[in-house]
């Protein structure tokens, strides 16, 4: 199977990866990529870090209990990609999770203190870096210095196991995509450094040669005042440092497509903490996932030159409805739409003692009980956080109108905002997996998780394939 | 509402799916972004590069250009900050040459060369992964270096502080700590990101406006000359591309700013790293100002002087607001570099404020300034106040005239007096105080080299300083001097340096110079060098004028402190009031007074030399050595001894003493000249000597007279004569035809040591004779040759009774005779000279007559019984002159009938009762009549037939053999000789009587007991120990022996 190696740089990469697990989940077409996702910031005990390497790990997990043994999978439905570890290709066993972490602060890691008080490097070593770059520790990232990542991941990056293992793990018809921001530290060094390493592995002409992508998120968000809150990062040169970067890549960009995505007013102020980063998911990052989908679709010959891509929202308001958001967005949000519609479905189906299936199908107590069903909706209430978050972020991304799942008789009709569904109410979700389930005749396998989700999103799809 | 790009500017995107747009993002497309401005200095690194700082100064530049074109998109104080920071590099390096005049050694900045080559080697090898990461980027952020940076590096008390970095970009960086920290934004004092900037020093801009790396200053508002040269610098066709964001940012400012001149012509010269490497970056050639705006104008200190400084005879600082009752001044705070470039005149102004002093400097059009107070905080100079310091000082110059023909002014002579009143400790020495002299060539001040005494080779110098005195309070020297001697040139600024506790302060002096003028007079003057007194007279060259003592006017000598002249008050003491009196007392013994007024200071002054007690070796004039204007004034200092018998030498050492003596008469007559528009070079100077001048003492005094005259004067021998002191007279009276009769006149020229005699018949000289009892044989002690004893009968009579009123007096009264080495003769010519307090001449008159007439009897018998041997006719005039015959009418008889009747007695008695009527002349002028005459004397007139009479008849002897030879013979006839003169003596002490000059007294029989009494014995004993004894027999015996008892004679009688 086909891979696309993401490599998640920096905060920005995490909470990118963050909505294309959530897209993923929610059944956006990989076009038959499996994703290997690879996490590069130098935060060690970043909660959002491991946050999402829990959730590709649930993700992992659902999407092998859903599909494992299945034989006759089908075209799409939830959980439908695989996401695969890094360490996990070729046998390789390197840690995964932690590829560039660093305790140490910059002028220790760089051994600054052997050059003699004399040595004019000293001035060089002046003139590059502040005394704070050298003293700050490496375990809480570049703080906002790219001209710091630049060193450290390019030490990082080159002679890593982990490079190696993705070389070695490296197919003909594989990709790279590349998520980063650009005003950010690490996700800024980082993405050139790995672009150019990418470009000048010689070893590998396929990985040399691939076809490569990079979503390149500029400032849509900004901190509080670091006066106040004592921290390195100043949100007030976002912008400027977007612009320095970006002339500096002017020249430089190697990948075949290189995504923009960002806002042109900040619309939303962060607390501002580098150790911490518990940004609340925002409708750009989303975005920038739907830039890897894009990418995905893009023919398997390079382009001759850079493609620049941008996209657009039909109207520039704070609350996003679909129509606000034009209709090229119905993939989003028919994603989001089912995800939301398959929660208010394992919400009530393990109390709906009239539904069929729970005996034709056994999706009775011990089933809803089970761990994977325990395991997916653990999944969905993050799902739902995080659609929450993007709702209430500024912008919000406001698509879904969703209904108390306790009120049985709610109209469904408009789940969709500004958008009429055909299934009124949840029993026209219900008829449609008992239709799938009298359709399916797959004996090859006892797979009732499997049977369930793919019912379930037989169903919705039914209704929300209408969007598209 | 209309669709929006998620982007950070919008680019014309289509739809709101992901659309392939026209290419990247580019350079063009980012300057539609209105981004948020920022205060803060934090994370500024924005690129994925290490060589990010370079691009974030560029992107300053780029910002600040854009601020210039909208001021509404403000560039934001982080960048503005680097934007300044970076030009602050620039106007540094070329204010570079200025700012390191100004700065002391501990301050430094120096430019080091980074070879990629070498040590990016280095660092590959110590610090791998940043040089990996360096060697990766180097090659396309910095490919326009060259391969080389260089670093700008402070050093201050020996830390380091880089400052700049070359870039290919923006000319410089600056290093990401110097940026200035958020939090003080506002303030005066910054803060800087890193903490090795914490002891960053405050360097102050060329202006003294703010500082640098402190306080932010775009290019528009910088220095008229450094915006010039930074535009002359990016216009220039060499620059790299990659510094066009910098470059239009200065372009910008072409018709933006006035000052602007394309035209502008820099004076700058390369900047070099220190391996010699030019600063040449990516076309950008850095250089350091070496315009005149580079100069240091200004010392770091300013010297309050305790006293207005004299406008007359130094350059003096302008005082904005003046008032009346100033009574300070400042040394004009002019540096060492200054003057090497000054070539215009020049005015200092300074104006006073309550916290500090403004100095500035009017030159070419142009202001340059200068701030100080009194801790020198803050970055201003520092005042230093003498009078804070317990520090009395005053310069004296002498001479204070040029000469136009500039090889005239061949010597300088200049003496730093100054006294440190602190307690107890004292701190400053006359060895921290410095002068450097300079003289002005081309315009320009250019210091003059010490030269070593030894060395004969330089042109011109300054002699090593000499210390002459320490400020010792318990030896009566309350304040040190020193003397600087200048030779063949003029100075033209004096520099000041005191070595202070407070620090090393300078300050400048510009004499004024007074310019004697070029005229067509010339002058003679005659000096007549007599063993008591000297006299000097001149007479302008060809002209009829009554001949004049030497006097003047004006200062000879420039002090520094100011004085008003008021026609109530003798210049001199207004001069001297102003002196410190701590200082005054080694200002008037060791130095030349500040001008001969005729009153405080006249000729004849006593022939005396102050030298030092001890060491005495190396006489030098004024080092040591001077003519003591003061003697019998005032007293020495406690390391200063008086010596009167300058005359009379017979040792190389004695003459070098009477040559300072001469010399410093020639320079005082050099002075003269010029001051009254002279030619130097036309004077003429006639010297006199004694008859009894022969062989070497003659010789050594023509040769004295001769080299210093062509030294002080310039003058040939052919201009200086010699005249004899004994006929000089005669020319002088016979031009004021003062001779009844001239067919035969006699000149009797009574001096301290000698008296000579000439004898005119027809106004030619015939004979001359001379002898060594002057009048000072009336003060001394007779043949005694112990210099300490003390036999005379005036000083043992009036020693203990005379005082005073003057305290000063009183005082040299009682240190002269405490002293045992001044004679009895010095005493006593002390009490004379100061007659109105000591009232010595009533004394004298009351008591002593029979004295002065036995003294003034031998010398008229002598003269009469000298003519008769000679054959010549008795004289029908006899003058009595010199200094010495002042007794005569002074102590003896002011009725010159009495004179007259006595000196015709003596003729009479000699001549026989026949002899026509004596006219006898005791002129008003007594010492200056010898002078005068000297002046008038035609150089053709016959020189007179010396005569050495031994009082008997005109037999002369070869040689003292021959006299002693002939003594018994001589004995006899002058026992006779003597017999008949205290016979006539005694005749002539009834004349006194008669003319009621003497009461009738007891003693007459006393007197004739003593006068009688022991002749022979005198006569053989003083034969023997004076003439037999005391002289080789092959010399010339050139006095004569009649005097041998009547010198003891004359002791004894003043004893009575």
């Amino acid at each position: 199977m086909k891979k696309v190696f993401l490599f998640c740089i920096g905060g920005t990469g995490l909470r990118v990866m963050k909505s294309v697990t959530m897209l993923l989940a929610a059944g956006m077409d990989a076009k038959g990529f499996s994703i290997v996702p690879v996490l590069i910031d130098p935060h060690i005990d970043l909660e959002e870090k491991r946050n999402l390497q829990n959730l590709t790990n649930e993700y992992e997990s659902l999407h092998k209990s859903i599909y494992e043994g299945i034989k006759q999978p089908p075209a799409n439905g939830f959980f439908y990609t695989d996401i695969t570890d890094i360490s996990k290709l070729k046998g390789q066993q390197n840690d995964y999770s932690d590829p560039i972490a660093e305790k140490k602060p910059f002028g220790q890691y760089l051994n600054i203190g052997k050059l003699n008080s004399g040595d004019i490097n000293n001035y060089l070593v002046q003139t590059l870096f502040s005394q704070d770059n050298l003293d700050n520790s490496l375990s809480v990232g570049f703080k906002g210095s790219p001209n710091v990542g630049t060193v450290v991941l390019g030490e990082k990056i080159k002679g890593a196991n982990w490079y190696k293992t993705f070389c070695n793990a490296f197919q003909q018809e594989d990709r790279v995509f590349i998520i980063s921001s650009i005003f950010g530290g690490t996700g800024a060094s980082g993405y050139p450094i790995l672009e150019k390493k990418i470009r000048q592995t010689n070893d590998f002409p396929i990985v040399k040669n691939t076809v490569m992508g990079a979503v390149t998120v500029l400032p849509y968000y900004s901190l509080e005042d670091p006066a106040t809150t004592g921290s390195d990062i100043d949100s007030s040169n976002f912008l400027t440092k977007a612009k320095s970067a970006l002339a500096y890549y002017e020249n430089n960009i190697e990948s075949d497509y290189i995504y923009y995505v960002g806002e042109q007013k900040v619309k939303k102020i962060y607390p501002n903490d580098e150790s911490k980063q518990e940004d609340t998911a925002h409708f750009i990052e989303l975005v920038a996932a739907t830039a890897l989908f894009d990418f995905l679709g893009k023919p398997e010959e390079r382009p001759e030159k850079t493609q620049a891509l941008s996209r657009s929202i039909k109207e520039d308001c704070e609350k996003l409805t679909f129509s606000k958001l034009g209709d090229s967005y119905s993939d989003v949000v028919k994603a989001v739409a089912d995800m939301t519609i398959l929660s208010r479905l394992v919400h009530i189906l393990p109390d709906e003692k009239q539904f069929p299936l729970s005996k034709n199908r056994g999706f009775e107590s011990g089933f809803y009980n089970d761990k994977d069903f325990t395991n997916l909706r653990a999944f969905l209430i993050r799902f739902a956080k995080w659609y929450e978050e993007l709702k209430d972020n500024s912008r919000g991304f406001d698509p879904i109108n969703i209904a108390d799942p306790y009120n049985r008789k709610a109209d469904l009709s408009n789940w969709i905002s500004d958008f009429s569904l055909n299934a009124k109410d949840e029993s026209y979700y219900l008829l449609e997996m008992i239709k799938a389930s009298n359709k399916d005749s797959d004996n090859t396998h006892t797979n009732k998780f499997f049977r369930w989700m793919n019912y379930a999103y037989k169903a919705i799809n039914k209704y929300t394939d209408k969007i598209k | 509402m209309s669709s929006v790009e998620l982007n950070i500017i919008e680019r014309g995107l289509k739809g709101q799916g992901w659309t392939e747009e026209k290419g990247p993002i580019t350079s063009g497309d980012l300057d539609k972004i209105s981004e948020q401005r920022t205060n803060s200095s934090i994370a500024l690194n924005a690129l994925p590069t290490p060589f990010a700082r370079f691009f974030v100064v560029k992107e300053a530049f780029r910002r600040a250009l854009e601020e210039l074109k909208n001021s509404e998109k403000s560039a934001g104080e982080a960048y503005s900050r680097i934007v300044s920071d970076t030009l602050d590099v620039f106007e540094l390096l070329y204010n570079l040459s200025f700012h390191t005049k100004r700065w002391d050694e501990s301050r430094k900045i120096s430019i080091l060369e980074w070879d990629i080559k070498a040590n990016l080697s280095d660092l590959k090898r110590d610090v791998p992964i940043l040089a990996d990461s360096i060697d990766t980027y180097i090659k396309d952020d910095l490919k326009a270096v060259g391969g080389k940076l260089f670093f700008i590096v402070l050093s201050e008390n020996g830390k380091d502080f880089l400052i700049g970095t070359s870039s290919p970009y923006t000319g410089f960086i600056t290093p990401p700590d110097l940026d200035k920290a958020m939090e003080d934004n506002g303030k005066s004092n910054v803060s800087y990101m890193g903490a090795r900037y914490e002891k960053f020093p405050r360097l102050h801009r060329k202006d003294d406006k703010g500082s640098y790396f402190n306080d932010i200053r775009l290019f528009g508002d910088r220095e008229k000359n450094f915006k010039n040269y930074m535009f002359s610098l990016v216009d220039n066709k060499n620059l790299g591309k990659e510094l066009n964001e910098f470059r239009d940012y200065i372009k910008h400012f072409e018709h933006l700013d006035p000052e602007i001149i394309k035209t502008w012509q820099p004076q700058t010269e390369p900047l070099r790293s220190a391996d010699g490497t030019d600063l040449i970056i990516n076309g950008l050639p850095i250089a350091v100002d070496k315009g005149i705006s580079t100069v240091n104008f200004f010392n770091d200190t300013l010297i309050q002087l305790p006293f207005r400084l004299s406008r007359r005879f130094y350059k003096t600082m302008v005082f904005a607001n003046d008032k009346e009752d100033r009574d300070y001044d400042y040394l004009l705070p002019i540096s060492r570099e200054a003057l090497e470039i000054i070539d215009a005149d020049f005015t200092c102004k300074c104006k006073v404020t309550a916290t500090k002093i403004i100095v500035t400097l009017d030159y070419k059009g142009q202001e340059y300034r200068k701030e100080y107070n009194y801790d020198g905080h803050g970055g201003l100079g520092r005042i230093v106040r003498l009078a804070q310091e317990n520090i009395n000082f005053n310069l004296a110059v002498f001479p204070n005239i040029l000469s136009p023909n500039l090889v005239e002014n061949n010597y300088f002579k200049i003496m730093a007096v100054m006294n440190d009143s602190t307690t107890d400790y004292r701190p400053f020495s006359i060895d921290k105080l410095e002068l450097q002299f300079y003289y002005k060539d081309n315009y320009k001040y250019l210091g003059i080299d010490t030269i070593d005494s030894g060395n004969l080779q330089a042109p011109f110098g300054v002699r090593p300083a000499v210390v002459r005195t320490r400020q010792n309070i318990e030896r009566n020297l309350n304040a040190s001097s020193k003397f600087y001697e200048l030779f063949n040139h003029q100075f033209d600024a004096i520099k000041l340096r005191f070595g202070l506790d407070s620090g090393t302060c300078e300050g400048i002096l510009f004499p004024v110079w007074e310019i004697s003028q070029r005229t067509n007079y010339s002058y003679t003057y005659a000096v007549d060098l007599g063993t008591t007194n000297t006299y000097i007279s001149c007479v302008r060259n060809n002209e009829e004028y009554e001949p004049e003592q030497l006097s003047m006017e004006e200062p000879m000598v420039s002090y520094l402190h100011d004085y008003r002249e008021s026609p109530q008050y003798p210049l001199i003491s207004l001069i001297e009031k102003g002196i410190s009196s701590n200082c005054l007392k080694n200002f008037n013994t060791e130095f030349i007074p500040s001008l001969i007024d005729g009153r405080t200071y006249s000729f004849p002054i006593r022939t005396a030399l102050c030298v030092p007690t001890g060491d005495r070796s190396k006489p030098s004039l004024f080092d040591n050595t001077n003519i003591a204007f003061f003697y019998e004034k005032a007293t020495a200092l406690g390391n200063q001894e008086i010596l009167t018998d300058i005359k009379w030498q017979d040792s190389a050492e004695g003459y070098y003493k009477l040559r300072l003596f001469i010399r410093e008469l020639l320079l005082i007559i050099k002075t003269d000249i010029l001051k009254k528009n002279g030619l130097l070079s036309e004077t003429k100077i006639v010297w006199f000597r004694p008859l009894s001048f022969k062989g070497s003492a003659f010789d050594n005094y023509t040769r004295i007279w001769k080299e210093e005259s062509k030294y002080i004067l310039g003058i040939g021998a052919s201009q200086i004569e010699c005249v004899s002191e004994s006929e000089a007279p005669y020319y002088y009276f016979h031009k004021k035809r003062s001779f009844e009769n001239v067919d035969s006149v006699s000149i009797v020229d009574i001096g301290g040591g000698s008296s000579d005699f000439i004898y005119f018949a027809d106004s030619r000289p015939v004979i001359a004779n001379s002898v060594h009892f002057g009048c000072d044989i009336l003060w001394g002690n007779g043949f005694n040759e112990f210099e300490n004893v003390r036999d005379n009968g005036i000083f043992r009579k009036y020693s203990d009774s005379i005082h005073f009123e003057d305290e000063e007096l009183e005082k040299l009264n009682a240190q002269m005779q405490e002293n045992r080495k001044t004679t009895t003769k010095d005493i006593i010519n002390f009490w004379l000279n100061n007659d109105i307090q000591s009232g010595l001449t009533k004394r004298l008159r009351e008591s002593y007559k029979p004295l002065f007439l036995y003294h003034f009897a031998s010398i008229v018998y002598y003269m009469a019984t000298m003519y008769k041997a000679k054959g010549l006719d008795c004289p029908r005039v006899v003058l009595f002159c010199g200094n010495g015959s002042r007794y005569i009418d002074g102590l003896l008889s002011s009725n010159i009938k009495t004179i007259t009747e006595i000196v015709t007695l003596v003729f009479q008695e000699v001549y026989g009762d026949n002899i026509k009527k004596i006219q006898i002349i005791l002129p008003d002028v007594r010492k200056e009549s010898t002078c005068y005459g000297g002046l008038y004397r035609k150089k053709d007139v016959e020189v007179p037939q010396e005569f050495n009479f031994q009082g008997i008849d005109d037999k002369e002897y070869e040689n003292v053999e021959a006299l002693v030879k002939d003594f018994d013979n001589l004995r006899y006839r002058l026992l006779s000789s003597f017999s008949s003169f205290n016979n006539l003596y005694i005749r002539l002490l009834n004349i006194l009587i008669r003319y009621s000059e003497l009461e009738k007294f007891s003693q007459k029989e006393i007197i004739k007991e003593i006068i009688t009494t022991g002749i022979e014995d005198s006569l053989n004993r003083n034969f023997k120990t004076q003439i037999k004894e005391a002289l080789p027999e092959s010399d010339i015996y050139h006095d004569s022996i009649f005097f041998l008892p009547i010198i003891d004679n004359i002791l004894k009688l003043s004893r009575i």
